[in-house]
């Protein structure tokens, strides 16, 4: 049934099943690849959800197109997913970078009818695109980049710390506010089995750890970037009334929406902040009311109805935006929103309880829909929050963003 | 203090390719000139160049000379980045400079040689010019202190 405004969750659809690789920055054991990781994770995610690799009739995923990537080495398409495990496909679809475009489109398939169950994965190894890159001598610079590689504004970051220097600047933010979300962020990835730092390098972050940290883009350090990795994850997702058979409880779809505002163009702030459109930090205060008009309104939810929220921080100041855009805090606020004990796991508002991008592991998203998932399902382990009825999950920047509020109940 | 660092090797800097849409901002660049696009109908400029106006959408649109004046929008300074060009001037700063004709025209710079604790937000700048060898002269910004204005 849709939502009073059109197309909408309403807990048709719900996440069965669930699949981790091991999550690390070394190279795959010998004789092993990306690829096989990827195949082991959907097998074990379709068991998970009780179910048999014949019983799968849709996929969709994302093969990020890097210079050299490699099918089923680097990347894991999904005509190697449908291949390798004999797949008998309705319906098949290739999303944006995040999984949760990916969890949308298979929710509306299964809801539309275009297939029953739908598996979902990202397999990704960041560390060895990294690797790879060739510094040229004299590399060219076209289209847009003519205006902004020559003066070596390149890499991700290029976008978001100028973005934060600004923010700091206009709402009196410092570092030392940041590292209280830091530091707890990796207090959380080490409550997490499956995080980077938990299975490679169980190590502690302390507020001066983090104030000490090398810089890589003023005034966002090591620690405010997230940790390359290589790593599987999948999901199974089907109707609402398949979750009856479930071993364990699934995770329903209540609400979605999606952003795409802000400058045009293949698009980082130096690209295009000249545009008419304003530049990102500035677009990020039109997003109130958008997300009030496409998710809370027609879901009848409100921020404060969420047990939990995991927003995307591939680079730290995109939490604060997040937290702005979807109106837990006002616009400025979020800095001083996060302080004190409100975002611990206890506290009214448990934040990134996987540890997210930054510490899970850059995997595409997945940390932060894996854990609202995970929470509602009431498999989060020791950082379980007490009494989860809608988690929030948001990915990319909130300009072109991707929000999904999962449900413990099918309501 | 200021934070003593080696220069930008403009030689080796990425080379910008113009064409048919940025062939006007390169040309008057080698003259000392910095030259926006603007709309004919709306007025409004933009940068960078686009196939028609982000604002009305007509498709009449002409370079113009600029006052070269603006203000530091935001900036950055890299400490990790992999480019030869750059390596000997790390940590080196990017700038977002916002001109003087128009809020959010944006033009990015490194405001090399600049005592980096001179880079604030909301200095005044003004456009100098850079010669980075086969023919391509890239706008670069200073204090406008500097400039004695």
């Amino acid at each position: 049934m849709a939502g009073s405004n059109g197309t909408f969750g309403t807990a048709k659809v719900a996440v069965l099943g669930i699949a981790y690789s091991r999550i690390t920055r070394d190279d795959p054991p010998e004789g092993v690849t990306l690829g096989d990781e990827c195949v082991a994770a959907c097998r074990t995610a379709i068991a998970d959800a009780g179910l048999h690799p014949e019983d799968i009739d849709g996929i969709t995923s994302y093969a990020e197109p890097y210079g050299d990537a490699a099918d089923g080495v680097t990347v894991v398409s999904p005509q190697y997913i449908w291949r390798r495990l004999g797949l008998q496909i309705r319906w098949g679809e290739v999303n944006n970078k995040f999984v949760g475009s990916s969890l949308i489109e298979a929710h509306n398939a299964i809801a539309g009818g275009a297939c029953r169950y739908a598996l979902v994965w990202r397999g990704v190894d960041v560390p060895r695109h990294q690797r790879n890159l060739q510094a040229e001598t004299r590399p060219r610079a076209s289209g847009d980049s003519q205006f902004s590689l020559p003066y070596g504004a390149t890499g991700g970051y290029i976008m978001h710390a100028p973005s934060a220097q600004r923010y700091f600047h206009e709402y009196g933010a410092t570092r030392q506010h940041m590292a209280n979300f830091v530091v707890r962020n990796r207090r959380h990835a080490l409550m997490n089995e499956k995080s980077y730092w938990s299975v490679n390098r169980p190590e502690s972050l302390s507020v001066d750890d983090y104030m000490s940290a090398r810089m890589i883009a003023d005034p966002l350090c090591l620690y405010d970037c997230d940790i390359p990795v290589r790593g599987c994850v999948a999901y199974v997702l089907g109707p609402a009334e398949a979750a009856a058979d479930l071993a364990h409880r699934a995770s329903y779809i209540k609400a979605f929406a999606q952003a795409w505002i802000g400058p045009r163009g293949p698009g980082t702030f130096f690209h295009n902040g000249g545009r008419l459109l304003k530049p990102s930090l500035e677009d990020n205060a039109d997003l109130p009311p958008l997300f009030e008009r496409t998710l809370w309104g027609p879901s009848g939810l409100r921020p404060s109805d969420m047990g939990t929220a995991n927003v995307y921080d591939g680079f730290s100041i995109l939490s604060w935006l997040w937290l702005e855009a979807l109106g837990f805090c006002g616009v400025g606020e979020a800095f001083e929103f996060v302080q004190g004990d409100r975002t611990e796991i206890e506290g009214e508002l448990p934040l990134n309880t996987s540890g997210g991008h930054l510490a899970e592991g850059a995997l595409a998203g997945a940390p932060h829909y894996s854990e609202s998932i995970l929470q509602t399902m009431g498999r989060a382990g020791p950082r379980q929050v007490d009494d989860v009825h809608y988690a929030l999950a948001a990915t990319d920047r909130p300009t072109r963003a991707q929000v999904i509020i999962f449900s413990s109940q099918p309501d | 203090m200021a934070t003593v660092t080696g220069r930008i090797v403009d030689s080796l800097r990425p080379l910008p390719v113009p064409d048919d849409l940025t062939r006007p901002f390169w040309d008057a660049a080698k003259q000392g000139r910095l030259a926006i696009q603007r709309c004919h109908e709306c007025r409004t400029y933009q940068h960078p160049p686009l196939h028609q106006c982000d604002n009305c959408e007509s498709r009449d649109l002409r370079f113009e000379r600029v006052s070269g004046r603006g203000t530091i929008y935001t900036f950055t300074r890299l400490h990790a980045v992999r480019m030869k060009a750059f390596e000997p001037a790390l940590p080196y700063a990017v700038v977002s400079v916002e001109l003087a004709e128009q809020p959010w025209l944006l033009l990015t710079a490194n405001m090399a040689g600049t005592d980096p604790e001179g880079i604030a937000i909301g200095a005044a700048v003004q456009v100098t010019f850079v010669d980075i060898g086969d023919g391509i002269v890239l706008p670069d910004f200073v204090l406008a202190a500097a400039e004695g204005r």
